[in-house]
């Protein structure tokens, strides 16, 4: 699903470069789930942006199924992440002046979607949302509006789904319930589900975790417990 | 996505986006430039309408001919032999009397024929009269006639003042006449449309048993011609060469310029007043784009992450933009043109009854145009939009690089001054209008930084609160400098729209010294003058001077011909009309003198005895040379360009006279004594046909006196000064109000603009709020700390409006007009109280979410 082969990505600060990421090479297969773990500054989000298309890298290859994104302008990539990618983020990104419901719906109207309505609110009803369908974001409790982004991003049916720190906003009960809707949908859509974060509890949840460290991925060898 | 779903999906954004303040703000401004543009072009466009449409109507003929004496009876005979219709008319100024009340009138005594075009409008009751079966009498009929021998026809507020009704008799000079009609529109709509005088029309048959019209007395003959295009044509180009200085054709094409100026003059101040309303409005729109655009980056940007092309985001942003033009633009457009209604009727007294009814035109010009104005205005903001890069959703600090704002700058400068062509019709104008303002705005804002730096050096001596507030505004200099300027200028605008609605003539009026003659005596004849002098003496009145007045017109400058110097239409009055000359007995004259020598003796080279043929008199040969000279007023010396030793041509009833300057003199026009551009020594023009004018000063309660005055010198006018600055006071007032209309809507924008002015800074507000909130402040704090801030701002924007105000008012008393100035002390509390009450109530809606939200909830907006 997607193959990663020497990407790099460096930053010109004062006239001086500075190398976020150099030379990652990462292959995940259709279905996978994968965590990329790392302290704090070191690279997660950027590796995350370059991944999703949302960021051009300085060097390398990234195919998001078959397509290479290294050679398309912003608009390509953009078609990319529409066909292809679902997002969760750890501050939730709802639209603050859309209600659930239009939140839920807004991917599925930019690909022109004629039954977004429909399928909007099935989703919301699979998070356990139906009944706040007209609610907006300031009217839900931060692990409401996580599910409404749950939601969001599934309801596409994306091949490939990345979350960025998902619990990092909530407390551990909501964040613990958080993680098994996400990874239960997952499972039952059979997404590739690139997860970012520092938890390693949230790690271990995965079947391969990677760790990101001075601009280098190694693989980690541990097990993945059962979501 | 698809066109159609486009559409829908921004529609609805934009539904869910009315939420918000910028957006209501938006929309509010959008609509109040439409408002301002739709009300005023509705206004103007009936009006230009109506001159254009009804050019010769308006002017009871396709030519007319003007004069201040009778004219050649040749003109009269080509014109029969052309196969025109002629008419005439003489007009002049008298007292009318009636119920022992005395009225100063202006009559146009006309013939059978008149009006040759368009109607008299005339009504036979009073507006409030009805009749038994509930009909209004004050409804106007129009009439091809004019008043029948022994008729008058008069305005109703003649008749008001005069305390007469139809069917009383009304004296005119010797004659009495009995009100037939009521007068509501002379055919002849030419001449001031805002005299103070009332009108009267009469049978020209009748002016003689009057007795008011003699040689020298001051009167105009108007002759009217219709006829078939080419008649006109061809009468025009024979008549124009033979034209003297005293006659002035009037067709249909500049009679816009007769009938309309004043008009067009109105509707152009009106316009620029309503131009600042949509400047104001311009300029929150730019504020609550820009502050628009900011807090929709991360929208732009998730849109993008969701796969969204750069042409899908900059299309829903610029769709939703269009909706808030529409909406705003088509409302504020209805509410204009209804409002324009509104508008005619505060100044009903002085328009054309008959106006051309409303049309859409301009109506949908307005709506184009705010709908234009948002759109432009806004696009640079909204374009930003389309820069937003996807990686802000997991990068927050990422800004777009903002579009060229210098271009939009221009851009938008460009656009103000097509809106006040728009409006104005002239491009000189509105272009000096929008750079003006532009550069008053800048001073204001360089001011502004002295003046916060300034009170920053002595903040050690101020208060608390403003300590506190000066303190809030120094942190965020840039949007405090912008806001003192932005509030001062509004209320400098208050405040001189203030004074010049009345204050200025109140003060004007104040400062006449008391026992300054407050009426004038004019068409004294030379047998009358003793006895009238007599009777002034017996009542008591201070004795004050009788200047004799000759009619003559100024011909040649250094035996040059005027026409020859000035263009038609340029140079002074004084050269386009007959002057009033006068001589002087004096050994010392009455005014200064700056250049020159008054008259030293009588010995003068001969008496000049008007000619009894001028025709075919030309040539030097044929001037009478005045040894002696004149004394020239010293404005028109500089007008005319001439200084002591040369030479000025006068033409007296036909005889040519060159004088040379022997002085210049200042004159003191506002001392209310007659005063002359043109003195000459006694004895040299004595011989030709005068009349007297003298100035007295009665006290109000001698109206009985005034009006046994009158009764015993019929032929004299007496103008009572009192009366006609109260009905000149009362067409201001008429006209301010709906200045005061415009002044309305733009208070309106400005509060718009203020409100804006505040919203642009509340992201900075909410994030101190957050902090402080987070290390314990109370809400009571932060209130204090806003409350503080904008006291600060209301009282040094107030302080420097009424710098500024004080400044401006005081070069208008002492340069225009020339009274002298006192500091308006009512202001100095008035305009501090204004800003304060509406800074503090529009910062109280613009920080209620500030004020409300709990820590976490504005630590997560921040964020």
């Amino acid at each position: 699903m997607l193959h990663v082969k020497n990407l790099s990505k460096t930053l010109t600060l004062a006239d001086q470069p500075l190398n976020i990421l150099v030379g990652i090479d990462l292959e995940v297969r259709a279905g996978e789930t994968l965590a990329i773990v790392g302290k704090s500054g070191s690279g997660k989000s950027t590796l995350l942006s370059l991944l999703a298309g949302l960021d051009k890298a300085s060097s390398g290859q990234i195919l998001v199924g078959g397509e290479d994104l290294s050679l398309m302008d912003e608009d390509g990539r953009a078609a990319v992440r529409k066909k292809h990618v679902g997002f969760i983020f750890q501050n939730f990104q709802l639209l603050p002046h859309l209600s659930a419901l239009d939140n839920v719906m807004l991917p599925l109207e930019l690909m022109g979607n004629t039954k977004a309505t429909d399928i909007a609110k099935e989703w919301l009803g699979k998070v356990g949302l139906q009944d706040r369908l007209d609610h907006q974001p300031n009217q839900l409790s931060g692990g409401e509006q996580q599910r409404v982004a749950i939601a969001r991003a599934f309801c596409c049916e994306p091949d490939l789904l990345f979350a960025d720190e998902p619990t990092g906003n909530l407390d551990e009960h909501t964040g613990l319930t958080i993680e098994n809707l996400l990874f239960k949908l997952n499972k039952e859509l059979g997404t590739t589900l690139i997860l970012v974060t520092h938890d390693e509890q949230l790690a271990k949840k995965c079947q391969r975790q990677v760790h990101l460290e001075d601009g280098a991925l190694t693989e980690s060898s541990a097990q993945p417990e059962q979501a | 996505m698809n066109g159609m779903q486009l559409i829908i999906l921004s529609f609805k954004h934009w539904l869910n986006d009315l939420r918000s303040n910028e957006k209501r703000l938006l929309l509010l401004a959008t609509l109040l430039a439409a408002v301002s543009m739709s009300m005023i072009s509705s206004f103007g466009d009936r009006l230009s309408r109506t001159m254009q449409y009804r050019a010769s109507e308006l002017i009871a003929g396709d030519l007319t001919l003007f004069s201040s004496r009778e004219v050649n009876g040749d003109y009269l005979v080509q014109a029969n032999e052309l196969g025109l219709k002629t008419s005439s008319a003489l007009g002049f100024s008298t007292m009318a009397y009636a119920n022992e009340k005395l009225q100063l009138v202006r009559v146009r005594s006309v013939d059978s024929q008149y009006p040759l075009k368009g109607y008299n409008q005339v009504a036979d009751g009073f507006m409030h009269e009805v009749d038994e079966n509930g009909e209004g009498l004050g409804k106007g009929l129009l009439v091809k006639t004019s008043p029948a021998p022994g008729m008058v026809w008069a305005e109703e507020r003649v008749l008001q003042r005069l305390g007469a009704k139809l069917g009383d008799s009304v004296e005119i000079g010797d004659g009495v006449f009995k009100v037939e009609r009521i007068l509501q529109q002379d055919a002849d709509r030419s001449g001031s449309l805002f005299s103070p005088f009332g009108r009267l029309l009469m049978s020209k048959s009748d002016v003689p048993q009057t007795g008011v019209v003699n040689q020298g007395s001051r009167i105009w003959y108007k002759y009217y011609f219709t006829g078939s295009e080419k008649s006109i044509d061809a009468f025009t180009k024979w008549l124009k060469p033979k034209l003297n200085k005293a006659e002035k054709l009037g067709g249909v094409s500049n009679s816009q310029n007769n009938v309309g100026s004043a008009l067009e003059k109105a509707q152009q101040y009106l316009s620029l007043a309503s131009l600042i309303s949509v400047l104001l409005a311009a300029v929150s729109i730019a504020l609550c784009a820009q502050r628009y655009s900011e807090r929709h980056f991360n929208t732009a940007a998730l849109l993008r992450c969701l796969g969204a092309s750069s042409v899908q985001v900059r299309n829903i942003f610029i769709m939703k933009l269009f909706y808030t033009a529409m909406m705003g633009a088509v409302l504020g457009a209805i509410v204009g043109f209804v409002l324009h209604f509104w508008l005619l009727q505060l100044v009903a007294d002085v328009l054309p009854k008959d106006l051309m009814p409303a049309r859409l035109l301009p109506v949908i010009m307005s709506m184009v145009s705010a709908a234009a104005v948002l759109m432009l205005i806004a696009l640079a903001p909204i374009l930003n939009l389309n820069k937003v890069s996807p990686v802000r959703v997991l990068r927050r600090e990422l800004a777009p690089k903002s579009v060229k704002a210098n271009l939009f700058f221009v851009l938008a400068v460009g656009i103000m001054v097509a809106l006040a062509y728009l409006l104005t019709d002239s491009f000189k104008l509105s272009v000096v209008f929008v750079v003006g303002l532009a550069i008053l705005l800048l001073i204001y804002g360089l001011l502004s930084t002295l003046l916060l730096k300034g009170l920053s050096r002595i903040q050690f001596m101020l208060p608390s609160t403003l300590k506190m507030g000066l303190t809030q505004l120094n942190r965020h200099q840039y949007y405090a400098r912008s806001q003192v300027a932005a509030f001062a200028f509004i209320f400098t605008s208050v405040a001189l729209i203030w004074i010049v609605r009345g204050d200025l003539f109140d003060n004007w009026q104040q400062q006449v010294p008391d026992g300054t003659p407050n009426h004038f005596a004019i068409n004294i004849l030379p047998d009358k003058k003793h006895d009238f002098q007599q009777t002034l003496k017996d009542k008591g009145l201070p004795a004050t001077e009788f200047y004799p007045m000759v009619r003559g017109r100024l011909t040649h400058v250094n035996d040059v011909n005027v026409s020859e110097i000035y263009k038609e239409d340029e140079g002074p009055n004084a050269i386009r009309r007959e002057l009033n000359l006068t001589w002087s007995t004096a050994e010392e004259p009455d005014s200064k003198l700056v250049d020159g020598e008054w008259f030293t003796d009588i010995n003068r080279s001969k008496v000049i005895k008007p000619a009894t043929d001028v025709s075919g008199r030309s040539g030097s040969e044929d001037l009478e040379f005045v040894k002696n000279g004149i004394s020239l007023e010293q404005r028109l010396a500089k007008q005319l360009n001439v200084w002591v030793g040369d030479r000025i041509t006068f033409n007296i009833a036909g005889t040519p006279l060159i004088t040379t300057i022997k002085s210049i003199r200042e004159v003191q026009w506002e001392n209310f004594e007659p005063n002359f551009y043109v003195v000459f020594e006694n004895g040299v023009i004595n011989e030709f046909h005068h009349t007297y004018i003298n100035s007295f000063y009665l006290p109000v309660t001698e109206g009985q006196w005034l009006i046994q005055l009158n009764q015993t010198f019929k032929a004299i006018t007496v103008i009572e000064i009192d009366q006609i600055l109260k009905q000149v006071r009362d067409i201001l007032g008429q006209t301010s109000m709906a200045v005061e209309a415009i002044l309305a809507l733009v208070l309106v924008c400005a509060m718009v603009l203020m409100f804006a002015t505040l919203l642009s800074t509340l992201s900075l507000r909410k994030h101190e709020a957050a902090l402080y909130r987070t290390f314990g402040a109370s809400e009571s704090m932060i209130r204090s700390r806003i409350r503080s801030e904008y006291i600060t701002l209301s009282l040094v924007a107030s302080l420097l409006a009424l710098v500024s105000f004080e400044s401006i008012s005081f070069a208008l008393y002492y340069f225009v007009f020339k009274v002298s100035w006192m500091p308006h002390l009512s202001l100095w509390v008035a305009i501090p109280l204004l800003a304060l009450c509406s800074i503090l109530f529009s910062g109280y809606f613009a920080n209620k979410d500030v004020l409300k939200a709990s820590p976490r909830q504005l630590l997560q907006e921040v964020n």
